[in-house]
């Protein structure tokens, strides 16, 4: 079947160049041909409306029932027009009429290319300037309602794989606590044991006495990776729960920086203890509190060269008592700065006798902070040391 | 002076290694093991302890809490200072156990300094 009706079936370019004539027949018989303008169509009192046509299909990709007039040497009558957004071409449609419109549609259906597709599939749920408003508006419905349930469906499938994480995670956790519970309790025995043994170094080699310092330090070091995953596994838990004493924070810190103190002389550091306050009696979980400060100053220590100084301060603003922890070691990059309260993440700064690391212990240091509602932070330059600050609400 | 009857440790300990630990860093203190209720019940009976040494991770029907809480309910041994140990690390193991009326806290691995400084607080009491 060969269509004979009047039409034009036209590509332009997203500039309105005519770059491809499909179809092209009219009352006078002149063609349109290709290279032209879509606009050079049209006479000159249409352009404003020809172009409304344009922006609207590129604004919506598809747009129908124009009633354009054509330039007097095609035709007297007006064609409807109706055009769609395909990749990057504008493919336009004129017809004598409506219903022509549809018959011309599919008539030209023989040439049953990708294109005229689309061009029906749009046409469904276009329409032109007069019918836009009742149009544009259900469409617009229908296509909410389509991409609402869509959503809801979405909404739904990330409920249940969040429950399902969630019960991952409890598992993980419970996991993690046994499993860090049976291990903790042997290692806590060959600790203990081997304590007794070096108790009797009288009776032992040289070499013996070496090779028992290492057990030691090295069962030492399991038990605190081990105890750590237990406060991670029971802080995730949610187990973090404060026994919290009145105490004088002056003398705890000061007895704190005194123990620390012995760890420090085996690489000659010297940690000096500044303070304005003579006391302060605050509420805390003094244990915690101990695993805090412990932890800064070993940290302090490990990653500080020999011979050198940390400083651990405290003074107190209106509200707060503010605890830094100053060394005069590598310094940390900047831009690592984010990952030391992550767990499992250690920076690229090496400690500086070989002490090792469980990646974990600034993590609940800063549990225990938030916990006590404090906040903690690092400052620090590269060579020139790091800063920890402790700020703790002195009214919990 | 305290008698040399008080001095006695009553140690509620399952674990053959956790005992073993204790006779090793109680030297020289007069030491009485138990593994269980029953036993607990009968050492009571046999002689007067000034502390008891509670492990909190007792195997059996009752654990060392639920034994602490009897014993602060019974009058004839409510006076007894308990300290409890434990392998949990668990703060919410340390409120329970003071809850129940434990006057000391120690956790596993023990630390030899720590257990005979506690054990002469809880004597002097």
């Amino acid at each position: 079947m060969i269509y004979t009706d009047k039409g034009l079936l036209i590509t332009c370019e997203l500039d309105g160049r005519i770059n491809m004539v499909h179809y092209s027949k009219f009352e006078s018989g002149e063609t349109v041909t290709n290279g032209k303008l879509f606009v050079e169509l049209f006479n000159q009192e249409s352009i404003g409306k020809v172009l409304d046509f344009i922006v609207e299909i590129k604004k919506r990709s598809a747009s129908f029932g124009w009633e354009l007039f054509l330039k007097p040497e095609f035709s007297l009558e007006p064609y409807y027009f109706g055009g769609v957004l395909i990749d990057d071409s504008i493919t336009i449609l004129a017809s004598k009429n409506k219903v022509d419109f549809n018959k011309f549609l599919s008539g030209i259906a023989q040439m049953n290319n990708e294109q005229i597709n689309k061009i029906r599939a749009l046409e469904k749920v276009q329409t032109g300037p007069e019918e836009s408003k009742i149009d544009k508006s259900s469409y617009l419905f229908d296509e909410i309602s389509r991409l609402n349930n869509e959503l809801v469906n979405t909404q739904r499938e990330l409920t249940k794989k969040n429950i399902e994480l969630a019960e991952l995670n409890t598992l993980k956790n419970q996991f993690l606590g046994m499993a860090a519970h049976d291990l903790r309790n042997p290692l806590g025995f060959i600790y203990n044991f081997v304590e007794f043994i070096e108790e009797e170094r009288e009776n032992l080699s040289q070499e013996q006495i070496e090779f028992i310092g290492q057990i030691k330090s090295l069962s030492k070091f399991l038990l605190n990776l081990v105890t750590d995953l237990l406060d991670v596994s029971s802080i995730e838990a949610g187990e973090i729960n404060l026994i919290l004493e009145q105490i004088d924070l002056i003398y705890f810190i000061d007895q704190n920086v005194k123990r620390n103190r012995f760890l420090a002389q085996k690489k000659n550091i010297t940690i000096n203890f500044t303070t304005n306050c003579e006391n302060l009696m605050m509420q805390i979980d003094k244990n915690k509190i101990e695993q805090v400060m412990t932890n800064l100053i070993t940290n302090a220590i490990k990653f500080s060269q020999a011979n050198t100084i940390i400083n651990v301060g405290l003074k107190l603003d209106e509200t707060n008592v503010i605890i830094s922890v100053t060394d005069q070691g590598q310094g940390i990059d900047k831009e690592e700065l984010n990952l030391l309260f992550k767990p499992f993440k250690k920076t690229s700064t090496k400690s500086t006798a070989g002490e090792k690391s469980t990646g974990l212990g600034l993590f609940i240091v800063k549990r225990i902070v938030e916990a006590h509602n404090g906040k903690i932070w690092a400052e620090s330059e590269l060579t020139k040391g790091s800063t920890f600050i402790v700020s703790l609400p002195i009214h919990i | 002076m305290k008698s040399v009857s008080n001095k006695k440790i009553l140690i509620v300990e399952d674990e053959e290694e956790s005992q073993k630990i204790f006779r090793r860093m109680l030297v020289g203190y007069d030491l009485s093991f138990c593994v269980s209720e029953m036993t607990l019940m009968e050492k009571l009976r046999e002689s007067e302890y000034g502390v008891i040494l509670m492990d909190i991770g007792l195997a059996g029907s009752k654990d060392g809490l639920m034994l602490i809480r009897e014993l602060k309910s019974t009058p004839k041994y409510s006076s007894i200072p308990i300290i409890s140990v434990t392998s949990r690390v668990y703060s919410k193991q340390r409120i329970l156990a003071t809850e129940a009326g434990a006057a000391a806290y120690l956790t596993k691995p023990i630390s030899k300094t720590l257990l005979i400084e506690t054990i002469e607080k809880c004597l002097i009491q």
